[in-house]
């Protein structure tokens, strides 16, 4: 309901309200929001509270030192950003990574999207108000967590991918823990689904709020799971230049509605189709070496230099899809490294979604879309 | 027998008399002890999750390491709250923000910074946009890490509470704490 | 990349248009890249499709270049409205002005940083080692 007109005279006044950086959500992002009454008639995004000047440090470092730079931003991601701007360098180099890397890469990567998944929905959950749905997802991310920590040695930042191959080979063991890992996760999933997802508060919260349709979606350039809540079936995962998707026989998975609930269960979906392309990367998983003969041993990699050239790559990360674009010229450190991350990219669905609903569906449509200000910050 | 009219004559100001003799009780040893407990045990920070550190800030909260046994409960509201934790780094437009919400906190507050970007910049301190939260606020407590795991978080928690337990002064009214003088970060251009 | 287009900078619009018409409906990224020594600021554009079946998966390359002095082009926000915020960022790091997308403060760089362009070449950071 819009306050209408009263009058020639009189006009409905707006407030612009500062939903400021501090508030208990993923981050730094101002929301400078005019209400006329109850009802948002415009909004703004404010960023660049977490700006740390990425692509500019790049250009002092040398290519290997800039994996961990580029890991930073999305840091509950960071093997997927790590495949983007390894990719770009293997392919100015002109090396082929080895099948098993190849596996291996698809098994971190997976494993590190049901975390980031896990994570938002946690995120969101404390947005709308359940902090146990919180509390649930950042218990079962620690699984997760614990699994990656046995295969590279850290809890967040693994920096396991180099141009190359890989840094180090499944240890023994992994794949008894990996199924108990896995088992349990499948296990919890019906249990979200008895509190959170059928619970009929939160229907009444999530269906319907913040369509964004399917056309809109595509002009906009939405991208990840947001895109294919609207019904497009893209996946960069599809194109399949990097890991083994294309061996594993990959579908992206859409539904049609462009709401928060169906942006919610999309994310659902994902993590039970993550789980399965695992359990297949581990059973066919080929014998071999795990890095490049030309790029094997540190030496190699701190004192390489990297011909001359220009690079573009693009992987899936858990928000959506990462673009690299790197130059060299002929040196040891690069010359331009520009990332344009999916959070970047997914900010201008707040304007979409948001004009004409209410103030409190704010944090609802903040968390479905999944926004993860250092990421889009850079 | 008449009754003598005794008659009081006041020295001095009764008001400053009264405070600085609560002052001084409330620094003796049983009283101390008490409110030592009381702030020890109820830590409430600002959830101010700036980038990665915050990713493990959030997991000490999570069931698996659980800071609320402590007592550590983090409130929406930077009213209710006593300590900030600046977890990560640190911009400039940020910092802006950052003092406000230090502003904002009731007296006594403390200052707990989480990570190597919030000690001394980490991996972007040559960056253009950042500044050093030792500059802007005083800090009493340094996480180093990059990210901390959890158990680094709750034993700086616990550091912090060891610090209060000796240091800590009763102060009546809100005056903010001395700091040292912000050094402005320096850019050079042209080499 | 299969397919790279080097333009002058007064046809990027034209250009926008026909690949608009061919199908493709998204910008995916935008860099500019500095080159003091020629005295041209370089934008690329990789533009790609999400629903034409025969073009998704293909990218696109469009590459343009602007005098360093006065470094002004035409924005294609209104062609492709994914690229807006792309544009105002080249704006606040590199000081491209992109004639059609104006915004008084800068997106992600703070008001005291306004108009200094730190992604250009001669704004220097300190190095390891390098003293």
């Amino acid at each position: 309901m819009r306050v209408k007109e009263l009058g020639k005279d009189r006009r409905a006044e707006t407030i612009t309200l500062f939903i400021g950086p501090q508030h208990p959500g993923s981050g730094h992002l101002r929301l400078v929001v005019e209400l006329d009454g109850d009802v948002v008639v415009g909004i703004r995004p404010d960023i660049g509270w977490v700006h740390r000047g990425v692509e500019k440090i790049a250009e002092t470092k040398k290519f290997v030192q800039v994996i961990p730079l580029i890991e930073r931003p999305s840091i509950i991601d960071s093997a997927n950003m790590n495949v983007g701007y390894v990719r770009a360098v293997e392919k100015l180099l002109g090396v082929e990574v080895p099948d098993r890397a190849r596996y291996i890469r698809t098994i971190l990567c997976e494993l590190n999207r049901i975390a980031s998944h896990l994570y938002g929905i946690g995120i969101f959950g404390n947005m709308i108000g359940t902090s146990t749905i919180f509390m649930w997802s950042f218990g079962d991310r620690e699984i997760i967590v614990e699994l990656m920590q046995e295969l590279t040695g850290a809890r967040l930042t693994y920096s396991f991918f180099l141009p190359g191959g890989v840094k180090g080979d499944l240890p023994d063991g992994f794949e008894e823990k990996l199924e108990k890992g896995l088992r349990y996760i499948e296990n919890r999933i019906p249990e979200y689904n008895a509190l959170f997802i059928e619970n009929p508060v939160t229907e009444d919260r999530l269906k319907g709020v913040g369509v964004i349709d399917r056309e809109k979606a595509v002009q906009i350039g939405l991208t990840g799971p947001n895109l294919r809540a609207s019904g497009v079936e893209y996946d960069a995962r599809m194109v399949g230049e990097y890991g083994a998707y294309k061996d594993l026989g990959f579908k992206p998975v859409t539904r049609p509605e462009g709401d928060s609930f169906a942006r919610l269960m999309v994310r659902f979906d994902e993590i039970d189709g993550s789980i399965g392309l695992i359990r297949k990367a581990i059973r066919e998983m080929p014998q071999g070496p795990i890095m490049h003969e030309r790029t094997k041993g540190m030496a190699r990699q701190v004192l390489m230099k990297v011909p001359e050239g220009e690079a573009f790559s693009r992987v899936e990360c858990g928000r959506g899809e990462l673009t690299f674009f790197v130059v060299s010229k002929g040196g040891d450190k690069p010359h331009r490294v520009r990332m344009v991350t999916p959070s970047f990219r997914n900010l201008i669905g707040f304007e979409t979604a948001l004009v004409g609903h209410r103030l409190a569906d704010v944090p609802t449509v903040y968390g479905s879309l999944d926004y993860f200000p250092p990421e889009a910050d850079r | 027998m008449g009754q003598k009219k005794e008659r009081v004559i006041l020295l001095g100001n009764l008001e400053n008399a009264v405070r600085k003799v609560g002052t001084r009780l409330a620094d003796m040893r049983p009283i101390r002890n008490i409110r030592n407990w009381g702030i020890t045990f109820s830590l409430w920070p600002v959830p101010l999750t700036t980038a990665c550190c915050g990713a493990e800030f959030a997991a000490t909260m999570s069931p698996r390491f659980d800071m609320e046994r402590l007592g550590v409960l983090p409130m929406a509201s930077s009213r209710q709250t006593n300590v900030l934790i600046i977890e990560g780094t640190l911009t400039r437009k940020m910092a802006k923000a950052v003092k406000i919400i230090y502003r904002q906190m009731p007296e006594p507050k403390f200052v707990i910074a989480m990570g190597s970007c919030a000690a001394d910049g980490g991996i972007f301190w040559n960056s253009y946009n950042i500044v050093r939260p030792k500059d802007v606020l005083p800090v009493d407590v340094f996480i180093p890490g990059c990210p901390p795991r959890p158990e680094a978080v709750i034993r700086a928690i616990m550091q912090l509470q060891d610090k209060i337990k000796r240091k800590l002064k009763y102060r009546m009214d809100a005056k903010e704490r001395p700091r040292k003088r912000a050094r402005r970060q320096r850019v050079s251009r042209g080499v | 990349m299969e397919r790279v287009l080097r333009i002058a900078s007064d046809t990027l619009k034209s250009v926008a248009k026909e690949l608009a018409a061919e199908g493709f409906d998204h910008v995916k990224s935008l860099t500019g890249m500095d080159r003091p020594e020629e005295g041209l600021i370089e934008l690329v554009y990789h533009i790609s499709s999400y629903l034409n079946p025969a073009l998704r998966g293909r990218i696109v390359e469009v590459r343009t270049e602007v005098d360093r002095s006065r470094p002004i082009i035409n924005s294609i926000s209104d062609v492709f409205p994914s690229c807006r915020y792309m544009e105002l960022e080249t704006r606040d790091l590199l000081g491209v002005k992109f004639e059609g997308n104006e915004e008084p403060d800068p997106l992600i760089l703070p008001e005291e940083l306004k108009n200094t362009w730190p992604l250009r070449k001669d704004y220097k950071i300190p190095e390891e080692g390098v003293e």
